[in-house]
């Protein structure tokens, strides 16, 4: 049931966008955790908006370092094209520069990098609209 | 005088950049960002 909505077998589709291979890894390996469906990746911010814009996912993860085009000017693109996208920033850093800038560009949250698996969890499922998880409960 | 006035507002000025500046750079814990999220979506509802 996790990832899903009620009544229907179709998973929550998500693209994660991050520059280094072994994030996208672990993000992935999360994902499925979590019952959601990875649907796309991408390695710079211009190409989590051609994957964004190809694939149109429930949620776009979306680091804030990148190369060719940084996290936070892809946020502006994506929405500036898809004002409904849901977007969430993903970042091992969080000042509250950084943060309240997202916010007031758009985005939906701001996940730190070294945010316990629960707590990302909570986020999603809360974006999402599921109902939370009880702690410890891996989704199938 | 004056100057110890001067000297004073400067040090005052000197006191909130640095103040501003340790604001920006502050790292915020997952909790502290799920309040700023919070505030801005209500007010984004309030102006609804």
């Amino acid at each position: 049931m996790s990832g899903e909505k009620q009544g229907e077998t179709r998973k929550h589709r998500v693209v994660i966008a991050d520059d280094e291979p072994h994030v996208r890894v672990f993000l992935r390996f999360a994902m499925n955790n979590m019952g959601l469906e990875v649907a796309g990746e991408a390695g710079n911010g211009q190409e989590a908006l051609e994957v964004y814009r190809k694939l149109k996912p429930d949620i776009l993860l979306l680091d804030l370092n990148m190369p060719v085009k940084t996290g936070e000017e892809a946020l502006k693109d994506v929405l500036a094209e898809f004002p409904d996208a849901v977007v969430i920033m993903l970042s091992s850093s969080a000042d509250r520069e950084s943060v309240e800038a997202c916010a007031a560009i758009g985005a939906t949250h701001y996940i730190r990098k070294d945010c316990p698996f629960e707590e990302m969890r909570a986020i999603l499922y809360e974006t999402l609209g599921l109902p939370p998880q009880p702690e410890g409960n891996a989704a199938s | 005088m004056s100057d110890k006035y001067n000297l004073a507002a400067m040090l005052r000025e000197i006191q909130d950049d640095e103040e501003t500046h340790r604001k920006k750079h502050q790292q915020l814990s997952q909790a502290e960002i799920r309040r700023v999220f919070a505030d801005r979506k209500s007010k984004r509802e309030n102006r609804k």
